[in-house]
């Protein structure tokens, strides 16, 4: 029952991203509608999150905030209907574009998302309070917000964590608990659970939306089926909303570039903010793609885009920046600035730093087979697509902002680097994991490419 | 003239070809292989959890605090004995976890004070020579709820 409600809890946000996307970018293709979707989950839950923030910040209860947010969302989608900014029609004009799909890949990709399903369940089953980053630093905050009522400030008199994390999670898992009335393990659970569905949904429409759909089924497929899509997107943590986020922005930045449309600026704008108040790292994400969106824009002359894109960005920066200056204690690692100097001149610790980089990178999926090696196989063996596709630049200017952002980071922590590089280099690798994929198979051939005399 | 074909250009089409059912084998493969991993002892209980037995045992002393307080001491067995690097981190984290929305601070300064002893630390001394009169509820599990007494 408390899983059931728990999971319902979160319709009314699901709903409310897919609405607010409904009004910004009006589009009616079966391509956009798989994009909307899977969008939904990160401005909903972004949009709830900033808002119930300021909510509780002004000194008002989170259980009201839930309730009001509910109404305002099942209003809203009732007004959309109304309008006919949500309609059944484009919903069923999906399936026909579907069932174009090859039946093989059909297949694989409902077998892999089965296989996805199942392995978040185990996940879940085995860690209900996620892995132990889950209850130091992000489902402890959610109780004090949940618990606490006006007193939830106490969250930053925390000793030996992270009390300076931003709340994206924690208001989000509030929110759920409030309208669930209890704070079940099924809260985070099922959000969760929500963005891992939601990531892989968003790989598969991107891909869909700039190349087709056999290759879209095979990116999400290859994404669903490594052992640590599920064990790092249940392990309760931020890294896998980050993930989700810097996708989306990419592929939105990618998307702008190459149809021209605007609409999706707001929105790769938001999700690139709502990057930063999910997790301290999302700050380096949201300047990436605001270099990108910038340059991009700027290459084609497009200061309404560039426009439409700070619009979006705007609200939640300026929270992260209002809950920087005015409530976070001072992060540990910029805490630790002495030394600083010494360590970048250390000649070892870039040794040491790069030589877990490759060991790590030649981890990251987690299974028998590294993925690593699989990608890097399958490239050579299928080769660079001949379609011309422009803005590749994007997600490569990207991952190499956030890696060397990283790289810089590790050089400069006060806490002891092996420690450092053992607790935190997989999860990091995971921020850039769906956008490398995303970035690998639009640069590949795909299977639909290979022509059939051939076979 | 017509052209025969390349065996060796067949050959690299073929597998061009097959590659991406290939890839996408390997990879169900190991999604598969994955949950035969997860379900090899049978499937995981929710109520087993190291975290969830753990939360479910501070329960008692969680309906024991009072209530107001923003903040509440915490002494470990590391501290009894003066040998900082003992302390369990992972046991503090279980603690803040399990008492939020309270802050838990590290020492005796608070008027309330959690304390989680190992069987073998005698603290009663301790306690008498660092704040005086107090009053210790226990709740098992080396786990006590203690109140500085007023003088």
């Amino acid at each position: 029952m408390t899983a059931a409600l728990s999971f319902a809890a979160l319709l009314p946000r699901l709903l409310l991203g897919f609405c607010l996307i409904r009004l910004i970018w009006r589009a009616e293709e079966p391509k956009r509608l798989a994009l909307h979707i899977f969008l939904a989950a990160g401005v909903g839950f972004g949009a709830s999150s900033l808002l119930s923030f300021y909510w509780i910040w002004l000194g008002f209860p989170i259980a009201v905030y839930a309730v009001l947010e509910s109404a305002a969302a099942l209003l809203l989608a009732a007004w959309c209907f109304r309008t006919r900014r949500i309609s059944l029609r484009g919903a069923l004009s999906f399936r026909p574009a579907l069932q174009r799909a090859n039946i093989f890949w059909s297949v694989f990709l409902m077998t892999a998302g089965l296989v996805f399903i199942i392995n978040l369940t185990l996940v879940s089953l085995r860690y209900p309070h996620g892995r132990m980053d889950a209850w130091t630093n992000w489902n402890v905050v959610a109780r004090f917000i949940y618990r606490g009522g006006d007193a939830w400030q106490n969250t930053f008199l925390r000793q030996l964590d992270h009390p300076d994390y931003p709340l994206f999670m924690a208001t989000s898992h509030a929110v759920t608990w409030a309208l669930a009335q209890k704070a079940s393990t099924w809260g985070p659970i099922a959000f969760h659970f929500a963005f891992s569905i939601s990531a892989a949904g968003l790989l598969f429409a991107l891909v869909h939306a700039l190349r087709d759909d056999k290759q879209a089924a095979l990116a999400a497929l290859v994404f669903m089926s490594q052992p640590s899509t599920a064990a790092i997107g249940m392990s309760q943590y931020a890294d896998f909303p980050l993930a989700y986020m810097i996708l989306a922005a990419v592929g939105l930045a990618l998307l702008y570039h190459k149809t021209g449309e605007t609409a999706p600026a707001v929105i790769a704008g938001f999700l690139a903010g709502v990057a930063a108040w999910t997790k301290n790292e999302g700050m380096v994400a949201a300047i990436g793609c605001t270099l990108v969106w910038a340059s991009s824009a700027l290459l084609q002359s497009d200061r309404a885009a560039l426009w439409k894109y700070a619009l979006g960005l705007a609200p939640p920066v300026t929270t992260v920046a209002l809950f920087k200056a005015f409530l976070a204690p001072a992060n540990d690692l910029a805490a630790g600035s002495r030394g600083i100097f010494e360590r970048i001149m250390d000649a070892e610790r870039y040794v040491i730093i790069l030589n877990d980089a490759a060991v790590k990178l030649w981890e990251v999926g987690g299974g028998p087979v590294s993925v690593v090696a699989l990608a890097a196989l399958y490239a050579l063996i299928v080769g660079k697509t001949r379609l011309r596709l422009s803005g590749l630049w994007i997600p490569a200017v990207v991952i190499s902002i956030q890696l060397l952002a990283y790289f810089f980071i590790y050089l400069v922590t006060p806490h002891d680097l092996q420690w450092h590089l053992k607790t935190s280099f997989n999860r990091l690798y995971y921020h850039i994991f769906p956008l490398a994929l995303f970035w690998l198979f639009l640069w590949l051939k795909s299977p639909q490419e290979l022509p059939q005399k051939e076979r | 003239m017509r052209r025969l074909p390349n065996p060796r250009t067949r050959y690299n089409c073929g597998m061009k070809a097959f590659a991406p059912f290939i890839l996408a084998i390997v990879c169900l493969t190991m999604g598969a292989h994955q949950i035969s991993q997860s379900l090899a002892d049978g499937l995981p209980d929710p109520a087993e959890n190291m975290v969830a037995r753990w939360d479910e045992r501070l329960q008692p002393l969680r309906r024991a605090l009072p209530a107001g307080i923003r903040q509440i001491g915490y002494l470990d067995s590391s501290m009894i004995r003066g040998s900082p690097e003992d302390f369990d981190g992972e046991e503090f984290f279980l603690m803040q976890y399990s008492v939020a929305p309270i802050a838990l601070e590290l020492g005796a300064r608070q008027p309330w004070i959690i304390g989680n002893f190992d069987r073998d630390t005698q603290f009663h001394e301790w306690l008498e020579e660092r704040i005086g009169n107090y009053r210790a509820q226990s709740f098992g599990f080396g786990l006590y709820l203690i109140q500085k007494a007023e003088d």
